[in-house]
């Protein structure tokens, strides 16, 4: 199946994970799932931990966030990551270093700010489950 | 006249260090690459965060109540966020950045406000310590951190936001130095809390209006404020890594170049002192084989 092609960056604080034509994106955001193609209306979401599926026409990939932000323009589709890895390298222990230093943010957080990171929480235990 | 021996010590000495400082300089270049391409980057992520964020902050839904983003409506307490180097010998890197943030303290002691310190690096910590001792709360030590992460920033950075809604201060500013080029660092202050966002861009940007947030831009900006804050900081400790071993690479350029200059005006000196002593020796030769 070969679908049209759309740009695609994946953007960690430290590099540029990712850029390259690709034909579907698969992301979790907070309220929920989806997959974006090409021509997809303008949306931006905070995303929650979670998977990252990129499928080119040629490969696919997964990549681990910690947490991030998606951007989709008409031209382009950004992901800001906080920390992306790779399927290969994650770790129970790297996820139970993301949830210590969540729980230690939400003792001074805002009720709002406590809100999000509570989810967050939420969602870092259940994955670190599935391991 | 310092006799021939001596000479010939200093100027091995001298030479050993411009060995030294020049083994110093090829390592700084070494490690300003990396630094260099280390901020290259992370500009990306800064650059698509502030145009996010620019986006976002002149929606016409956002309250934008958020302490982080318009202050807290005080402007009594300032926090000085100072990143200096942890390693000294590389020029006037860091003492520009601590005579800029001395005048900025001394403008808001004159102007009545209160302050606070808080030091990155263990040389702005030094130069401070004796005038501004009192003032200092917090030191975080970089010394064992060889490669900057962003975690370095983020903790920084939760650190700062939760004494910020703790009311321990009301503005935050960053100072560090901005690198140029290897020759010129530019030293910087960059205001933290409440966060900066130029406006520039976003006027002739019609995308923004048919925007979708999800959930909505509300909290989608206190999840962005303080990845932004971060984000900040982090670039702040690159460009400020780069500029240290551009600064280094240069000083110690100069250290170098110094030390050659030295050896030879040493070795014409000893060169002279040679053929002072030799023509002496002849002399009382000749003289000597005179009065036979």
């Amino acid at each position: 199946m070969s679908n049209a092609l759309f740009n695609f960056e994946l953007v960690t604080p430290e590099k540029i994970l990712m850029s390259d034509s690709v034909s579907s994106v698969s992301v979790s955001g907070v309220e929920g799932d989806m997959t974006v193609l090409a021509n997809h209306s303008p949306i931006a979401t905070s995303l929650r931990p979670g998977y990252v599926d990129i499928n080119t026409n040629v490969k696919t990939e997964r990549f681990f966030l910690t947490g991030g932000f998606i951007q989709i323009t008409s031209d382009e589709v950004v992901v800001l990551a906080e920390s992306a890895s790779s399927e290969e390298d994650l770790n129970s222990e790297m996820i139970d270093n993301v949830i210590e230093k969540t729980k230690s943010l939400m003792e001074n957080a805002s009720d709002l700010q406590k809100c999000v990171l509570a989810k967050k929480l939420n969602d870092l235990t259940n994955i670190r489950n599935q391991l | 006249m310092p006799n021939l021996k001596d000479l010939k010590n200093r100027i091995e000495s001298v030479k050993s260090t411009r060995k030294i400082t020049k083994a110093m300089q090829m390592v700084a270049a070494a490690k300003l690459r990396k630094a260099q391409e280390a901020a290259e980057q992370a500009r990306p992520y800064a650059d698509k965060m502030s145009l996010v964020m620019n986006k976002i902050t002149s929606s016409d839904n956002v309250s934008s109540s958020s302490p982080l983003l318009t202050g807290n409506g005080n402007n009594n307490i300032h926090l000085i966020i100072i990143a200096t180097s942890e390693r000294g010998l590389c020029g006037a890197f860091n003492s520009s950045i601590v005579r800029l943030a001395k005048n900025h303290i001394n403008k808001l002691k004159s102007e009545g406000f209160q302050f606070k310190i808080l030091t990155i690096g263990k040389k702005g910590r030094e130069q401070l310590k004796r005038e501004f001792g009192e003032n200092m709360i917090d030191h975080v030590d970089l010394s064992e951190v060889k490669k900057i992460a962003y975690e370095n920033a983020s903790t920084i950075s939760d650190n700062i936001i939760s004494m910020f809604l703790n009311n321990e201060f009301d503005v935050a500013t960053i100072f560090y130095n901005q690198f140029e080029s290897v020759i010129s660092q530019v030293p910087q202050a960059s205001q933290l809390i409440p966060i900066e966002i130029n406006s520039e861009k976003t006027q002739n940007d019609n995308s923004i209006s048919n925007f979708v947030y999800e959930p909505d831009e509300q909290e989608i900006i206190e999840d962005l404020l303080p990845k932004a804050i971060a984000t900040k900081i982090f670039t702040a400790l690159l460009e400020n890594g780069a500029s240290e071993q551009g600064a280094r690479m240069s000083a110690m350029d100069n250290a170098t170049r110094n030390a050659g200059d030295m050896i030879d005006k040493l070795t014409i000196q000893f060169n002279r002192s040679r053929q002072a002593a030799i023509t002496n020796e002849l002399i009382e030769i000749i003289s000597g084989a005179e009065a036979l």
